[in-house]
């Protein structure tokens, strides 16, 4: 035979492999993990949809790789649709598993994922995820925290403004930025008592030299009474979002920590 | 008389061709240095704020005015002194959006207060992930 011949016979024979490769994991179905896993990799998430969309498979598997999708491309509330749909299978890989409580550590909607997943069985990586949850749910004294990347440190800070009471701050703004001194803000009350000082000796000397009823003094006790009155709502507003920031700041910190001791791949 | 006007006709005509060819002549570098001098700087550009949310809003006449006079302050006065607000959510936008959703009294306290704390000193004060790449302090309205 002559080679040219040899040369197109191979071709003709690989193009029906590759051709039989394509149409039978159409038929039966199945999903390419690894051409998924280069999407992934490569972040192209036009062609990652399209796949997901137009791949005929079961039900729950196709749920599966969605919730992954979406868990990438940080689509929550598309995410906990499909993974309601897929839960038998998503808590099984537990790459999944440790990517997502990652992920949900400093989200908003942490509370609802490690709802989802407190009563089952975890693997480790996600486990010790779960610890820091479980420390904002219900705060410890009697912590054990690595004492690596300030973790004890920002707990602690974290306690601190947990036991503050906003009303308390409320009520200490009597004296100008005595509210922030409770919370620990330290530059506010500086800020806003030199401010209040200066305001108040303005409006008393202003009464003095003009009278009550003049409109200078009228405007400057305006001022006045305004940031004065701001400062105790100020205070109460501050010490909720104290609370708010130390724990997230406690829970980035975990989130450094956590990333700096485990390797995490969603495939 | 017919010569000069002719003769100045042609000057001016040859002025033209020069400054034609001149331009067709121009090197990449004087291009380059002609579009970097005259491109606008994005920064410079005016904000365009608007007024409220609408669909929000319930349309208090107080509130309203109260609003008006923020949205006259943002568009007006602000661009004139060129203020640089030391927030993510300007002090002006967020007393806005406070009056929008708490009412005339608390919006305005809420405001004020930030207003007294707009300061760079403060800005240590914040935790890093309440500071934006830009430097400036994360205040949502909640």
């Amino acid at each position: 035979m002559e080679r040219s011949s040899i040369q197109s016979i191979k071709l003709t024979f690989l193009f029906l492999m590759l051709y039989s490769c394509l149409t039978t994991k159409e038929a039966l179905g199945q999903v390419d993990f690894f051409f998924l896993k280069h999407l992934s990799e490569n972040q192209l998430k036009k062609e990652h949809f399209t796949y997901l969309e137009k791949v005929n498979t079961s039900e729950d598997s196709i749920f599966y790789f969605k919730a992954k999708y979406y868990l990438q491309y940080e689509e929550d509330s598309l995410f906990f649709i499909a993974f309601k749909k897929s839960k038998i299978l998503f808590l099984k890989d537990s790459n999944a598993l440790n990517f997502a409580s990652r992920y949900f550590i400093v989200n908003e909607n942490r509370e609802l994922w490690f709802n989802e997943i407190d009563s089952m069985t975890l693997p480790k990586i996600t486990d010790n995820i779960l610890l820091f949850h479980k420390l904002i749910m219900k705060p410890n004294k009697n912590f054990d925290l690595p004492k690596s990347f300030k973790l004890s440190e920002k707990y602690l800070c974290y306690l601190k403004a947990e036991s503050k009471n906003p009303k308390i701050a409320f009520m200490l703004s009597v004296v100008p930025g005595l509210g922030e001194v409770y919370i620990g803000n330290w530059k506010s009350f500086l800020i806003k008592f030199t401010s209040q000082s200066i305001l108040i000796a303005q409006t008393l000397e202003s009464n003095r030299n003009l009278g009550p009823y003049k409109p200078l003094t009228i405007i400057n006790f305006g001022f006045f009474s305004g940031f004065y009155f701001s400062g105790f709502i100020g205070a109460y507003r501050d010490t909720i979002q104290k609370k708010k920031d130390t724990q997230n700041d406690f829970l980035f910190h975990a989130k450094n920590y956590i990333n700096s001791i485990y390797h995490f791949s969603l495939y | 008389m017919k010569l000069l006007t002719i003769c100045s006709i042609l000057f001016y005509i040859s002025i033209g061709f020069v400054a034609l060819s001149q331009d067709s002549t121009k090197t990449t570098l004087q291009k380059l240095v002609i579009d970097v001098t005259f491109t606008t700087n994005p920064n410079s550009e005016q904000k365009v704020r608007p007024l409220m949310n609408i669909q929000n809003n319930r349309l208090n006449p107080i509130n309203f005015l109260a609003i008006g006079l923020m949205f006259f302050y943002q568009n007006v006065i602000s661009e004139q002194i060129s203020a640089n607000c030391m927030y993510e959510i300007s002090c002006s936008e967020y007393t806005k959006r406070n009056i929008q959703k708490y009412g005339l009294v608390k919006g305005t306290l809420i405001g004020l207060h930030q207003l007294s704390c707009c300061t760079s000193y403060i800005q240590s004060q914040y935790c890093e992930h309440r500071i934006n790449s830009n430097g400036k302090i994360i205040n949502p309205v909640n």
